[in-house]
């Protein structure tokens, strides 16, 4: 072997196999020298850093998945119907990825802001973690609450009727309902009135926005609010803030 | 995930099973980006990474032969068509973020200051070059699997890579110099 990229490459392989490049160079005296410095460069190149993947990223393609499956529609395929060693691997994977800090700064952050992607994210995380389905149902109800929250603090700001966190927080709330009907009888009972009890705080709180929102925010707070008082249960064409609605719990101050 | 879990796992993945798309993300995902990472800039990693994701789930289904050459044909790919809209060179110069987001700090400062050398050094080999270094030296790949991706016989392979590293090593002697 006289070539010296055929010997480099030789070289190469030798160190792969475990040689030192004392070693491997013993091997080739006549070109050592010319060697030496080039599987130095190669050393340095296969001790380089990993990047850390950050977590917006990851989310970007997990996103990317979730919308080209949903665009292809080939297989309707739930997406907590993980086993469980997947879900402690998906805890390790959020733990790695976002860490304990930025989870918790982000739980107190509001749509549009630089951490609400990872409140969500973690929030999936959550929901993908729950094993049993009366947790998914608990869970459902606590980030309809949460949607509420947002709404309501986004409105108080000034910022108007955010209509994606209306929407989020009308549609956690009705798959928790329809989770709860698959729920054995007894788990039924404890958990319909308290949907039944969010609904009539969500329609409550939504006609006491309508009162200072404008006139397109009202007609879309009215509609929404019927549909809560539907699920609380009164059903009034006028939501629950009505005085035929018979639920007695009061709505959350907005804030 | 050893090879005969992963040959499962793409089964299911070409019948577009949610499960094990997303084992393939978490299996591929770090690779990709640190293909991305040094082959073309830390900045661009994750934008660039995301698309080939995006064509994988576009095209999996019909997906033959080896994967994983099959995966960075289409990063290859992704680079090239982005190079042709943004008529990107890598550039040279190093981030000011570039010390973020790294991790084996086992070394600590020592390691970053060499990632941040060999970059600088890497941003001035031809495209070609660069390439061949991050998957021979960076990824860890053999000549065969190089061969497959990039369709060159083991000969320009083993030409190609005296000539990157003997060019690397000039340039970092210059710099230090």
């Amino acid at each position: 072997m006289n070539n010296i990229e055929d010997i480099l490459d030789q070289c190469l392989a030798e160190l792969q196999n475990g040689k030192t490049l004392e070693e491997v160079l013993a091997g080739y005296p006549d070109h050592a020298e010319e060697l030496r410095p080039l599987l130095e460069t190669a050393a340095v190149l296969k001790e380089l850093p990993d990047p850390e993947p950050s977590v917006n990223g990851l989310m970007e393609v997990m996103a990317t998945m979730a919308g080209e499956e949903h665009d292809l529609a080939v297989k309707k395929y739930r997406f907590f119907s993980r086993p469980i060693l997947l879900r402690v691997a998906a805890a390790i994977l959020i733990l790695l990825f976002a860490g304990y800090g930025t989870v918790a700064v982000s739980a107190n952050s509001l749509p549009g802001e630089m951490m609400y992607p990872i409140k969500l994210f973690t929030e999936k995380v959550r929901l993908f973690l729950a094993v049993t389905s009366e947790n998914k149902v608990e869970l459902r109800i606590v980030y309809s609450e949460e949607r509420m929250k947002e709404l309501v603090k986004k409105f108080n700001n000034g910022k108007g009727v955010d209509k994606n966190v209306l929407n989020a927080m009308l549609d956690e709330a009705k798959q928790a309902l329809e989770s709860t009907h698959k729920l054995p009888d007894d788990d039924k009972d404890l958990i319909l009135p308290r949907i039944s009890n969010l609904s009539h705080i969500q329609s409550t709180t939504l006609l006491a926005m309508k009162e200072k929102a404008s006139p397109e925010e009202k007609e879309i707070l009215a509609k929404c609010a019927k549909i809560c008082a539907q699920r609380c249960g009164c059903d009034s064409d006028d939501g629950c803030g009505a005085a035929d609605c018979s639920s007695s719990r009061s709505a959350p101050a907005q804030q | 995930m050893k090879d005969s879990d992963l040959e499962k796992v793409l089964v299911n993945a070409k019948k577009y099973d949610r499960q094990a798309l997303a084992l393939i993300c978490e299996h591929y995902y770090p690779k990709m980006l640190k293909f991305m990472y040094y082959r073309v800039h830390p900045s661009k990693a994750e934008d660039f990474t995301g698309e080939v994701f995006l064509k994988v789930m576009k095209s999996i289904g019909t997906q033959n032969g080896n994967f994983e050459a099959w995966l960075y044909k289409i990063a290859r790919n992704v680079i090239i068509d982005k190079a042709r809209y943004d008529k990107a060179r890598p550039e040279v110069e190093v981030p000011e973020d570039f010390e973020q987001g790294m991790t084996n700090g086992k070394d600590g400062t020592e390691k970053i200051d060499a990632a941040m050398d060999i970059n600088y050094a890497l941003s001035q080999l031809n495209e070609e070059q660069r390439e061949l270094v991050t998957m021979k030296f960076i990824l860890g790949m053999n000549n065969e699997e190089i061969c497959e991706i990039t369709g060159k016989n083991p000969g320009a392979v083993r030409a190609m890579q005296f000539r990157a590293l003997s060019s690397l090593r000039d340039v970092m002697i210059k710099k230090d110099g």
